[in-house]
């Protein structure tokens, strides 16, 4: 599904990431008075043969590139105060993903945007009630989610993604986190239904519905709302 | 002529104060209505899997309003949500609900023998995504947020 070639926004060679500038406790002297020093921003050899991404360069590459994107969702906010706010980051991620996996279907951002009216209404900083759950921020990701993510010895063969707890509410890092999720998702489903999944599948396996799709009248209608903001998206 | 339109009045004043709307749009509802008219339950959707959707019912008129939850969970961890609601229901009158997302209004399908009675009368039902449920007791919020509506979304409300 993916090769190991270097990604034009990625500023790291492959199997190292990226440590932005940072400060660093050192002995006091006429150069540094307080004890401290910046080390600049440098790319880490990562130990392991897997490519990580850490929040720095996540932050970097949004930073960089996310202004000048190929294709990025509709500019409608579907009813929602924040439902615009994101598209840079929806555009880059999607776009970001597409290349390191080349899916035939590729994903489009339309249907990312929806999939965060659904499970968040573009509230930002959101966390289920912890009565209810874990799930965080935009897109919803899960607390197992977040430590499969960054699981060098888990599910997820490559391309994982380091994130605190802190940090997974951040819109960027929960965006590219939950968007390298759901690519995950199809991965999972395509295998599991013997032919390429369609992203729907996908959508509906991360909402984990997937199972009850055409059978059972709930897990529909949870689509449903999605798929009508879907198609008022890709609507010309 | 009189006894009946007092009786009318009555009638009206009486079915007026079981619901109050505190804002509603296409995309959005913050309803109360007394406790008779509502209902609330872990919906068995998968019986194999053990998955639930927490869903809450109110009569409104000849409609239903569902508010349910944005994603199912298992069922152990749903009726443990339902004693949860359930705390803050049980004695009071009334019940406040908030939902947005709102689904075309469709036949009332709810036929289950569990329905309440007076849930098989609405010809109507609309389905919401839960956002809050509150009564005199206390407020139980789908995102931590929720209850604080200066938080939710800034304080303004989705349009359509």
């Amino acid at each position: 599904m993916s090769s190991k070639i270097k990604h034009p926004w990625r500023i790291c060679p492959i199997g190292e990431h990226w440590v932005m500038n940072h400060p660093r406790k050192v002995s006091v002297s006429e150069k540094n008075p307080d004890g401290t020093t910046i080390v600049d921003g440098h790319c880490r050899k990562n130990p392991s043969q897997h490519e990580i991404f850490v929040a720095d360069e996540i932050h970097e590459i949004a930073e960089k590139y996310f202004k000048i994107l190929k294709s990025k969702p509709k500019p409608d906010t579907l009813g929602y105060p924040h439902g615009n706010k994101f598209d840079d980051l929806i555009g880059g991620w999607t776009e970001f993903w597409n290349d390191i996996f080349n899916p035939t279907d590729p994903l489009n951002p339309n249907l990312v945007k929806a999939l965060i009216a659904s499970e968040s209404s573009f509230n930002i900083n959101v966390n289920t009630n912890s009565n209810i759950g874990k799930a965080k921020g935009l897109i919803q990701v899960t607390e197992q989610t977040r430590k499969i993510l960054g699981d060098k010895k888990g599910e997820l063969k490559d391309f994982l993604i380091t994130l605190s707890k802190k940090e997974i509410f951040d819109p960027n890092l929960n965006l590219c986190a939950g968007i390298r999720w759901l690519f995950h998702k199809k991965f999972l489903v395509s295998h599991r239904l013997k032919k390429e999944a369609t992203w729907m599948e996908a959508v509906a396996e991360y909402k984990g519905i997937l199972t009850q799709l055409g059978n059972v009248e709930k897990s529909d209608r949870i689509m449903a709302e999605l798929d009508k903001l879907y198609k008022r998206l890709i609507q010309k | 002529m009189k006894t009946i339109m007092i009786i009318i009045f009555l009638f009206s004043s009486c079915a007026s104060s079981e619901i109050k709307i505190y804002n509603q749009s296409d995309r959005f509802i913050d309803i109360e209505v007394n406790r008779k008219n509502f209902w609330f339950e872990c919906s068995l959707v998968n019986s194999k899997d053990k998955k639930s959707l927490m869903s809450f019912y109110m009569i409104n008129g000849e409609v239903i309003h569902q508010f349910i939850f944005r994603r199912l969970a298992d069922t152990k961890d749903c009726l443990k949500w339902y004693k949860e609601y359930e705390k803050i229901i049980d004695g009071t009158n009334k019940v406040r609900l908030v939902g947005i997302d709102r689904s075309k209004k469709e036949k009332n399908y709810l036929i289950k023998e569990k329905v309440p009675d007076n849930f098989k009368k609405p010809e109507f039902l609309i389905n919401w995504f839960f956002v809050r449920l509150e009564t005199s007791k206390g407020c139980e919020p789908y995102f931590d947020n929720g209850c604080t509506p200066e938080n939710y979304w800034g304080g303004l409300f989705p349009q359509n």
